[in-house]
């Protein structure tokens, strides 16, 4: 659906015409979203136009425009997935790369202050000259900052020593959907952007949750993340070519090892212990599947595969890294893990020890840019299941439900065989939270294999109702019931609360509403 | 003030049998002497005696009052944490009925094997404290809160706590709630939302730890600093940790704050250390003296700010992991040109660790000195704490405040990323004069430090007018959500923005 020309006018007035474009292959580019759960990698609904704002004020301008008009918007950053395009036809995709900025970094208090469109890796070179690091999500580390920490889940395996996205917001500028900004904490007091909660309740609570509103409730257009201690160099000097680069020089009081373990229950003992223990700065649980796609191109990894000795070695195995910042501390990180690994018949994995290994994996590990060439190698598409946050032995919990489930549609050959266990198991906050996504590769060209992924997926939401594992991270228009439908009812209807926060905050229902809600 | 509830002031016979139908005629009190101690606290907050007090023992009775409450518009006004009060927040505005769920004190669960605690809003700090500590864990406390300091009631009002590596964020060490919100409705957030019932989830392997949720909702933190004018926390799960097995105490004294500061970023940065907060003489004397008189003793001997810093080992290698963060932190003084000790004249040690992890022994250490404080308090970043202080000293000199009478506390929050800081202003309440210097001193001063970027995240009593005025468009949002979760303004009407 066209926009009429006088509107098109008005959002061009804005931005200019040079950042705003309606031509069919401009937004056929744009409905290109190669995480989805569909036959093909092309969304159904194209946007009406695309726009790119530059500033606040231009946001504020558009937002106005889409309310006085009835059009319907949905911001984007950096994103990957069908998620991130209108539900709707006729509305308007803001597309935020123009606001690229790093506004600020604070050494001292341990922030910074980025636009939409600073991917992970952007923020992390510069934070790193200031001894700095940025938490970077599963994702990888081409995503949006703020994406993660204002609108979109916030996973990543960093987690461990440097928190979830959502909980590492501090003061944001967020563009409401009828056009009004409200700068949220102490930032909104004129006091700096230290703080995202209060004066009095923190409207932290309607923005984003534990899954992100998903573009549903206006844009944010500034925020301050936290930013942790970095004891690397300032610089990380590179070896090799781009894929494979790797650093140069090991880091100091930084070890990276693969732990296996006899059982799945022993393997959970060993992340509880080390959790409390309060040491470590990365654990990721790492499949059979998961080792052999980061190791190996995709040809190697079938012939790898079918020896059956990743299987063997690696059924129930996590990466875990130390990164101290004094010798002491090192030397005492590493007793402590040596005795739980004892209590626990946890084994280094002989792979994690070869020169290789350790330089490839060092790399991965801080800069987090090995995962997604890893799932869509294969076969060209994946997607998620489970997912929701508590605790190690929820995690263990998704873990199996999810392999059972899996060996189903692997055996009916529409999706990968991976073993049926290719759970990304993390923990956060040293320990306190966890959870597991179960992926799956599949090809998005077969018919088959895509309804087998989409049967997939729906099936594994039911399991996570039916066995009470938590909402599923992806829940968008995979179940059936549309986005909260089902999985509302069975959590205090807390669909029927966002319903009412959307007819206060977006009375026109112009943020697309279809990843979050409609007003009642 | 929002309407439509109304105002008061007495109560009419059949309103009284219907609460009495809910929670039982014993929990129904409508003696004048228990209502006129809930007409004021000890701050300077003005209010109206409340019509009746009722002590509701579950959760569906919560919910049947505040159903109750939206049908009669009679204004509820929640109070979980035993007297004396400080704040104001809990005296009535309108008149109404106070909900003393002091009552609820059921300790539901405690998880050693995911560190976290199920309780209700009437358990105290010192009732559950044991019985963590059997468990081989502790609590997150704030500084020595009073003995009748409910937990749920001190961490929905984000007071800060002692440790800041354990606090990762604002909310935090709060987890999961059960909430009657002012529409009446029940709701639980974060991960106890579901799928499943309570069990079932424990079935699954989940604790309630994650707080957020469900979906893109985080309500629990609308309740927080809410003063409880959006809903009625009727359970809470709360981040426990490791209880120490071995603890070594630091101090380090300065004249000045900005002499430390630096060092405190330090530390926090690479999260060495566990207690961590900087207070000045006459607040480390209140806390480890009991009267007056040996306060000052003390107060003399002492420089006039101490950073303290304590270092902990837990169940695995304690004394080492003492030693090594020992080492690190002597290294890294030395660079900061600092110089920790483990031993200041006059202050025993012991009492100093044990004041820092237990509640407030009676007297409570605020009212020890003159049997009153004015606390100001609000969160800034470490290093604009020396003008922050400059300022409460230039006020009280205009003021003719005695600056030998304001305590200060600094406490890093957000793992050194922000700070609470909190000038206690000790008058004698009996001293008309003094009071009212006191409350002209409050007013001024909070007025002061606003305008020089204070941030008054918790704005009690007039904070909130002042915050009002500065803040209008968030205001106007957070109406919003006012007439989403209690749209009849049942909820502690005329208090924050409502």
């Amino acid at each position: 659906m066209a926009l009429r020309g006088d509107i098109y006018r008005l959002f061009e007035s804005v931005v200019g015409p040079e950042n705003i474009s309606d031509d069919p292959a401009v937004l056929r580019s744009y409905m290109y979203q190669p995480f989805g759960a569909k036959e093909g990698v092309w969304a159904d609904i194209s946007p009406a136009a695309v726009i790119m704002p530059s500033s606040t004020e231009e946001v504020v301008a558009i937002a106005k425009i889409c309310n006085r008009y009835g059009i319907v918007f949905k911001a984007m950053s950096t994103g990957w997935g069908m998620h991130n395009l209108p539900g709707v036809e006729g509305a308007v995709s803001l597309d935020l790369r123009r606001m690229n900025r790093i506004l600020e970094i604070d050494e001292k208090n341990m922030y910074a202050v980025v636009e939409p469109h600073v991917i992970c890796m952007q923020l992390q070179v510069e934070a790193m000259k200031k001894g700095l690091n940025c938490h970077i999500i599963g994702a990888g580390s081409n995503t949006s900052v703020l994406a993660s920490a204002t609108s979109v889940v916030g996973y990543g395996p960093d987690g461990l020593s440097m928190g979830f996205s959502g909980r590492n917001l501090l003061g944001v500028e967020w563009v409401l959907p009828t056009g009004d900004v409200l700068k949220l904490g102490s930032l909104g007091a004129d006091s700096g952007w230290f703080c995202g909660d209060g004066p009095g309740p923190s409207l932290r609570g309607i923005m984003r949750g534990w899954e992100g509103a998903w573009g549903g409730l206006g844009v944010f257009t500034k925020g301050a993340v936290k930013l942790f201690h970095w004891n690397g160099p300032t610089e990380l000097e590179m070896k090799r070519t781009p894929p494979n680069y790797v650093l140069k020089e090991p880091l100091r009081f930084f070890k990276v090892s693969l732990f296996s373990f006899s059982t799945i229950e022993k393997l959970a003992e060993a992340a509880l212990k080390l959790g409390e223990a309060e040491i470590g700065y990365f654990i990721s649980r790492l499949s059979p599947s998961f080792v052999g796609l980061q190791l190996a191109s995709g040809a190697n990894y079938v012939a790898t595969w079918n020896t059956g000795m990743l299987q063997q070695m690696l059924k129930y195995a996590f990466l875990f890294v130390i990164f101290a910042n004094s010798e002491r501390e090192f030397e005492y990180q590493q007793k402590l893990l040596a005795q739980i690994l004892e209590e626990t018949d946890g084994q280094t994995s002989p792979i994690s020890e070869t020169k290789e290994m350790q330089e490839q994996t060092s790399t991965a590990v801080i800069k987090v840019d090995a995962v997604v060439r890893s799932c869509f190698r294969t076969t060209g598409g994946f997607n998620t299941s489970f997912g929701s946050m508590d605790t190690v032995d929820l995690a263990m919990n998704q873990i199996k439900a999810g392999t059972e489930l899996k060996d189903k549609y692997i055996n009916k050959g529409v999706i990968m065989d991976d073993g049926g266990d290719n759970s990304a198991t993390l923990a956060f906050d040293q320990g306190h939270l966890a959870y597991t996504e179960m992926l799956i590769m599949y090809d998005h060209h077969d018919r088959d294999s895509a309804e087998g992924a989409c049967q997939y997926l729906a099936e594994s939401n039911q399991a996570c109702l039916d066995k009470k594992l938590g909402p599923p991270i992806f829940q968008i228009s995979q179940i059936g019931k549309g986005k909260h439908g089902a999985f509302g009812p069975a959590c205090f209807n807390y669909d029927s609360w966002l319903r009412k926060i959307k007819g206060e905050f977006d009375p026109n229902n112009t943020s697309d509403p279809t990843a979050y809600a409609s007003p009642e | 003030m929002m309407n439509p509830v109304r105002e008061y002031r007495k109560c009419e016979i059949a309103d009284k049998r219907q609460l009495e139908d809910i929670v039982g005629a014993d929990n129904v009190i409508d003696d004048p002497t228990v209502l006129e101690e809930h007409t004021h606290d000890m701050s300077f907050t003005a209010g109206r005696p409340p019509v009746l007090v009722v002590r509701p023992k579950q959760a569906q009775q919560v919910q049947e009052i505040v159903k109750w409450a939206n049908r009669t518009l009679m204004p509820l006004i929640p109070v979980s944490s035993g007297p004396p009060h400080f704040k104001g927040d809990t005296v009535p505005a309108l008149g109404g009925l106070i909900i003393d769920l002091s009552g609820m004190k059921n300790i539901l669960r405690i998880d050693r094997r995911n560190r976290v605690a199920m309780i209700e809003p009437g358990v105290t700090f010192g009732a559950l404290r044991p019985e963590i500590e059997k468990h081989h864990m502790r609590l997150m406390l704030p500084l020595a809160p009073r003995v009748t300091k409910s937990i749920v009631g001190s961490y929905l009002e984000r007071e800060p706590i002692l440790v800041p590596k354990y606090h990762w964020d604002m909310s935090d060490p709060l987890c999961c709630t059960e909430v009657i919100f002012g529409t009446g409705d029940m709701f639980r957030t974060g991960a106890a939302a579901g799928p499943g019932t309570l069990e079932e989830q424990w079935e699954s392997g989940q604790a309630q730890k994650n707080p957020l949720g469900p979906g893109p909702s985080d309500l629990f933190r609308v309740v927080q600093g809410a003063q409880g004018t959006l809903g009625i926390v009727t359970w809470a799960t709360i981040r426990l940790e490791l209880l120490p097995s071995v603890q070594k105490l630091f101090m380090v004294g300065c004249e000045r704050v900005d002499e430390i500061i630096d060092f405190v970023y330090r530390l926090q940065r690479l999260k060495l250390g566990d207690e961590c907060l900087i207070l000045d003489r006459l607040n480390l004397a209140s806390i480890l003296e009991q009267d007056a008189q040996s306060m000052e003793e003390l107060r003399s001997a002492l420089p006039p700010y101490i950073l303290i810093l304590v270092i902990a080992g837990y169940d695995r290698f304690p004394e080492e992991r003492v030693d090594y963060q020992t080492k690190d932190i002597v290294e890294i003084a030395e660079r900061y040109g600092v110089h920790p000790v483990t031993a200041l004249p006059g202050v025993d040690s012991r009492k100093l660790l044990q004041a820092l992890s237990e509640p407030s022994a009676e007297p409570y250490w605020k009212l020890r000195y003159k049997g009153n404080s004015a606390d100001i308090f609000f969160l800034t970043t470490l290093d604009r704490c020396p003008q922050f202080v400059e300022t409460m000293g230039r006020v009280a000199g205009e003021t003719d405040f005695p600056t030998t009478s304001i305590g200060t506390y600094i406490q890093p929050i957000q793992q050194g990323r922000s700070c609470h800081v909190e000038f206690d202003l000790a008058f004698d309440p009996n001293n008309v004069m003094e009071a009212a210097r006191t409350k002209r001193t409050f007013e001024q001063a909070s007025r002061v430090l606003m305008q020089e970027g204070a941030f008054f995240s918790r704005p009690y009593g007039m904070w909130s007018a002042m915050i009002s005025s500065q803040y209008a468009e968030n205001v106007i949002a957070l109406r919003k959500v006012k007439r989403i979760f209690d749209p009849n303004n049942v909820m502690n009407p005329g208090k924050l923005y409502f």
